[in-house]
């Protein structure tokens, strides 16, 4: 007998006895794509409803079997990005999972109508979907403090971790499905991101509406987590210099100076630069998928703000 | 000492001492267990109240920047960064010369705060790497230089070697220009080498920051006069050069940090129509 201690941190969904047969559910939404637009805030501390732009850069799911980061993404090992894949413990065991203590962040509090978007969280439009059928969840965080959810759950021998292709989603050099040992007996699940002192990352638990029918709200009824009462304006200008950033760094296969130069790039002026004396080599990094090249770059967990916290639902 | 235990304030936030080398002759990094990496990190410093930063188009080459070290601050309790720097696409490190008022910790700081300069490395992997600070005074222009001094295929990746330097031309001539530099393979007490020889782009620059923090972690903000006197610092001569040896121009975009209220910003950011000046009102 075994004990496996999961942390959940970052853009995720915890649905609590909503899918048939599963008590929780874990979606990871596929938030890749750069997202920019404007919503409304109703209540706003008995002021008028107030307009809030913003812009989202792409969070990468991720799962990992130690609380390192910077480790890269090991072929059919952990850690690895998550691009729509099917995760559950196989070998868990014990009392069916509940929830004892929730105090995270409900979805359903910051907007007027909330439903669940079925392809997203039935259908296998997501980055991932952790299923947990045994032992005890609970989230950590109180008042503004930013959430995270664990789960500790009994396993029959050292914790292997199933993952499974999910349909639709591009298919996997390990097979569509193989299983891992957790030696560490512990699982972190969170999102990658970009990481700056002047990233604008208020808005980023809007990616937890990546779940709901119609996606990201156009309507609040309050903040939501991490945002500022008032939310300073974000401006086209600033949004492309992000954009900017973000193609150049794909543009160099991660802003590297090995991607530089196999894009055509040079090096000059004063700078000594010792010749290239091999051929040039193909680059390695055409057969991965984009959520996995963007991950490999070793970019950062999510901090651990009320911005990044996880959400439930209900 | 007005640091918090086992930690320093360093212009990326606070950080366990464990992890800053000092390339310093008498000192270094302090013993102590490592704080442990986690896979949730802290949160990000919010300690830059104004910048003006620019994603660029191609990689930098080099990065010279030149200001004058203002008056002390009327009142103390503040530490104060005042820099330009380069980062990597990520954003997650960052080369940068740096002015500092108050006693953050970092060995080799005269008894009473005055104003210092030092170049930083904040490296990908949590570490961070600090040249020996040098006093300087009001009045005496700073050159802040971020460069690369070559660039080599080394275990069949190619990478660069980058060269921070930050020197003060005193006001007063009859004193000495000072300057620290932070280069690859610098040694540290412990005998491990500075590693500035690097696979990234620096793709995103700082032309000019504000970074402030009280000196009492439990204390909230700062008060207007724990600023430097005079209110602002122009950072000029800003000279950019990329990778392939050309001269470039930033398009700056001004920011500046919302208060611990969520109130708007105090501080302002003004940069020149020829983007060769940014002006950092405090």
């Amino acid at each position: 007998m075994a004990q496996l201690n999961i942390t959940f941190a970052g853009i995720c969904t915890h649905l609590d006895g909503i899918v048939s047969g599963v008590p929780m559910r874990t979606v990871l939404p596929n938030a890749l794509s750069v997202r920019f637009g404007e919503l409304w805030i109703a209540d706003l501390a008995n002021q008028s409803p107030r307009r809030a732009e913003y812009y989202l850069m792409p969070h990468v799911p991720y799962i990992s079997d130690s609380p390192i980061w910077g480790v890269p993404p090991r072929p059919c090992r952990l850690p690895r990005v998550l691009d729509g894949r099917y995760l559950k413990i196989v070998n868990a065991t014990g009392e069916r999972l509940h929830f004892a203590m929730k105090d995270g962040y409900s979805l359903t509090d910051y907007v007027f109508d909330f439903a669940l978007d079925d392809d997203v969280v039935l259908g296998g439009r997501a980055a991932c979907y952790f299923d947990i059928f045994h032992g005890c969840a609970w989230t950590e965080g109180t008042g503004s403090e930013p959430r995270i959810t664990r789960v500790r759950m009994e396993t029959d021998g050292t914790p292997r971790l199933a993952i499974a292709t999910l349909p639709g989603s591009a298919p996997s050099a390990c097979g569509d499905y193989y299983e891992i040992e957790i030696q560490s007996n512990e699982l972190f699940v969170t999102n990658l991101d970009y990481d700056t002192a002047t990233e604008y990352r208020n808005f980023d638990f809007l990616f937890n509406y990546l779940v709901a029918e119609g996606g990201l709200p156009t309507m609040l009824k309050k903040p939501t987590p991490g945002m500022p009462r008032d939310p300073s304006q974000l401006t086209m200008k600033y949004l492309g210099e992000k954009l900017k950033a973000l193609g150049e760094y794909i543009k160099t296969d991660g802003g590297k100076v090995q991607g530089y130069l196999d894009s055509g790039g040079r090096i000059g002026g004063r700078i000594k630069h010792e010749e290239e004396s091999r051929l040039p080599r193909p680059s390695s990094g055409v057969d991965l998928s984009m959520a996995e090249r963007i991950g490999a770059s070793v970019q950062a967990p999510v901090a651990l703000d009320e911005s990044c916290s996880d959400s439930h639902v209900p | 000492m007005k640091t918090s235990g086992n930690y320093v304030l360093t212009p990326q936030g606070r950080v366990h001492k464990s992890r800053v080398h000092q390339v310093v002759s008498n000192g270094g990094p302090t013993s102590g267990p490592p704080p442990g990496d986690s896979v949730v990190r802290a949160v990000s410093p919010n300690g830059w109240k104004a910048s003006a930063t620019f994603a660029a188009d191609v990689p930098l080459g080099k990065m010279s920047v030149k200001f004058t070290v203002p008056e002390r601050p009327d009142v103390d309790g503040a530490i104060i960064f005042l820099f330009a720097g380069a980062e990597n696409a990520q954003m997650k490190m960052i080369l940068q010369p740096v002015l500092q008022w108050g006693d953050n910790g970092l060995t080799g700081l005269p008894d009473n705060d005055c104003w210092t300069i030092a170049c930083w490395y904040v490296s990908p992997n949590g570490q961070w790497y600090v040249s020996n600070p040098v006093p300087v005074f009001p009045g005496d222009t700073v050159t802040g230089t971020v460069e690369v001094v070559g660039c080599s295929k080394e275990d069949g990746e190619w990478m660069c070697e980058w060269m921070i330097e930050a020197s003060s031309t005193p006001s007063n001539v009859s004193t000495a220009l000072v300057s620290t530099a932070l280069r690859n393979g610098d040694i540290l007490p412990n005998g491990d080498k500075v590693p500035l020889m690097l696979p990234w782009l620096m793709l995103f620059l700082v032309g000019a920051a504000l970074e402030a923090y009280p000196q009492d972690p439990c204390c909230k903000g700062l008060t207007p006069e724990q600023y430097p006197a005079g209110g602002s610092t122009t950072f000029n001569h800003i000279e950019l050069t990329d990778l392939a040896g050309e001269g470039f121009v930033a398009d700056w975009n001004a920011r500046c940090a919302l208060d611990d209220s969520g109130c708007d910003c105090k501080n302002t950011v003004e940069i020149s129509r020829d983007k060769s000046t940014i002006t950092l009102n405090y």
